[in-house]
């Protein structure tokens, strides 16, 4: 399948992020997958309520509906005070602030001076910012993915995330939600070994988030260089994600990397060694 | 007034070189311990980059102290005193001295080595023979540690030299070890999976380290299991306690037995069944 058919297979998707407004005393609703959030403004004060559904696999979306203030012991509730009596909320979605570490569904080979292109799924955050200010009300997980650990002993290496869905080959294997993102990401062995790939850690927390046309958010195109004289690979980032046809800025990286910026990208504590 | 002090033989000492060697040694020693203390502030600004907050202290107040005994020597000498004389004097009295102060020279050396080391900084937890504490501050003397209950514990550098010492938060990561006992008659296959379940289902439990299953032998009572779990340091304590939780919640949900201890009376070869009397509102 190229590309464009693939373009073609995605169903467009509502868009759940940007501007609204919430009257005093109003309280309005958003649904994001498995996620239920209402936001209430009192005078001066913001109250950002949130549940969980009941079914985790939920990709529901509902945007801004209107809805009585919830109540009950399961909700967990946070209140803000603010100085402005301004109506203005802003939904922003973002990118983990750790690396994701995605499992293959089979260990899979590179061979040498070949290169491949997956396609992974990543777990979203939420940005909540209120006022003309725009002062920051939360930063936090959609669903909040698992912790994991990346490195070759447990004494040294990264504490990442772990991603709860399998890197695919083919884009129209990939579930598309409301919460996650996707990310392209090239895989070329330049070495003269093969490259046994289980798992793969990738620099979220680097990356852009893009929207395309059809209401997806994806990451710019991300290559990844296994050299021949290093574990390490090189990583390479485009200025667009690859596969749509215009797409716009959402929101920036957490951290940006320099060129020439080096990752243990297929390493962690069960890497095989590379083998001709 | 010239007369009167001529008489007191002022003028005299005025003139003679005694005064001004004195006005030398009190220059030489004002300058010197300033230039003591800019050089040693100096020398600590320089390294604070490369060493730890702790360790810059101390170069600087070693520093300070042989620049300060050198400052010493040189006012001394321009007094015109015999070092030599001085030394002497100045040996025997550290003998002395160190007789007396064993132990804290001992605690001293030991500091010293403590902070070259580095076992642990600032701010870990450490396990001191079943004491537990966060380090509050590494002295020449004795390191200080605050108790998990609020209390300040002092111990001498010697004897943490000495003794066995738990470093809980020197790596990122650390494994929970939960004891389970489950019945006999429950199929382990399944409470295995039901413990690998739990743990994918608690975000804090790190995917990777794979949690760990052990059979830890036949108990009198059940079957003993251990259980162990990853997970961030700082989550140490949430997921001790909330996978204990959890684990009993997915056993009770899967009616996996929980045994408490039983015992079986056996009174010889020919037991008779235990007689039981039922009494109508005994109590």
């Amino acid at each position: 399948m190229n590309h464009k058919e693939e373009k073609k297979d995605m169903i467009s998707m509502s868009r759940w992020w940007g501007n609204y407004e919430v009257g005093k005393n109003q309280t309005l609703r958003w649904q994001i997958g498995p996620k239920i959030l209402c936001i209430t403004r009192d005078h001066k004060e913001w109250k950002v309520a949130s549940v969980e559904a009941q079914d985790p696999l939920d990709n529901c979306l509902v945007v801004a509906e209107t809805t009585k203030e919830p109540d009950g012991d399961d909700i967990d509730v946070w209140r803000f005070a603010v100085r402005s009596e301004s109506n203005a909320v802003r939904l922003v979605p973002a990118l983990p602030d750790r690396p994701l570490i995605v499992k293959m569904t089979k260990t899979f080979l590179i061979p040498t001076m070949e290169e491949a292109i997956l396609f992974v799924s990543i777990p979203l955050w939420l940005r909540i910012y209120v006022g003309e200010g725009s002062a920051e009300l939360m930063d936090s997980a959609i669903v909040r993915p698992s912790d994991t650990w990346f490195g070759p002993n447990t004494m040294k290496g990264d504490l990442c995330y772990a991603s709860q869905t399998n890197a695919r080959l083919h884009i129209e294997n990939l579930h598309l939600r409301p919460h996650r993102a996707i990310a392209s990401v090239r895989i070329r062995n330049n070495s003269v070994l093969k490259l046994h790939i289980d798992k793969l850690k990738i620099p979220v927390n680097n990356l852009s988030l893009f929207a395309s046309e059809k209401g997806h958010l994806w990451t710019e195109a991300l290559t990844l260089e296994q050299a021949d004289d290093t574990d390490k690979a090189n990583v390479r980032l485009d200025k667009k994600p690859s596969h749509t046809i215009a797409s716009t800025l959402v929101t920036q990286p957490r951290t940006k990397i320099s060129k020439g910026f080096l990752l243990d990208a297929f390493g962690g504590l069960l890497a095989k060694k590379k083998e001709k | 007034m010239n007369e009167f002090l001529d008489k007191l033989g002022f003028s005299q000492f005025l003139k003679s070189e005694l005064i001004l060697d004195f006005i030398w040694a009190a220059l030489t020693l004002t300058i010197g311990l300033i230039l003591a203390w800019l050089v040693s502030s100096g020398i600590a600004r320089m390294l604070r980059r490369r060493l730890k907050a702790q360790e810059a202290m101390l170069v600087k107040r070693l520093s300070y102290y042989v620049l300060f005994s050198l400052v010493i020597i040189i006012t001394l000498h321009q007094l015109g005193i015999d070092l030599g004389l001085l030394l002497g004097a100045a040996g025997i009295l550290s003998v002395a001295i160190g007789f007396a102060s064993q132990t804290s020279a001992s605690n001293v050396i030991s500091g010293i080595f403590l902070i070259a080391e580095r076992p642990f900084v600032i701010g870990d937890i450490l396990d001191i023979d079943g004491r537990v504490g966060e380090v509050i501050s590494i002295d020449l003397l004795s390191v200080k540690l605050r108790t998990y209950d609020n209390v300040m514990m002092r111990v001498p550098n010697e004897q943490m030299i000495k003794t066995i010492v738990m470093n809980r938060t020197r790596f990122p990561i650390r494994r929970i070890d939960v004891q389970v006992g489950v019945a006999y008659k429950e199929n382990t296959e399944r409470v295995r999976n039901i413990l690998f379940d739990v743990a994918e289902q608690n975000p804090l439990c790190l995917d990777e380290p794979k949690p760990l299953f052990i059979y830890k032998g036949y108990g009198d009572s059940a079957l003993e299991l251990q259980f162990s779990v990853w997970a961030k340091r700082e989550n140490f304590l949430l997921v001790r306690n909330s996978i204990q939780e959890e684990i009993k919640t997915a056993f009770d949900k899967n009616k996996i037995e929980i045994p408490f201890p039983h015992r079986t009376l056996y009174t010889g070869s020919v037991t008779e069944p235990f007689p039981v009397r039922v009494v109508e509102g005994g109590v």
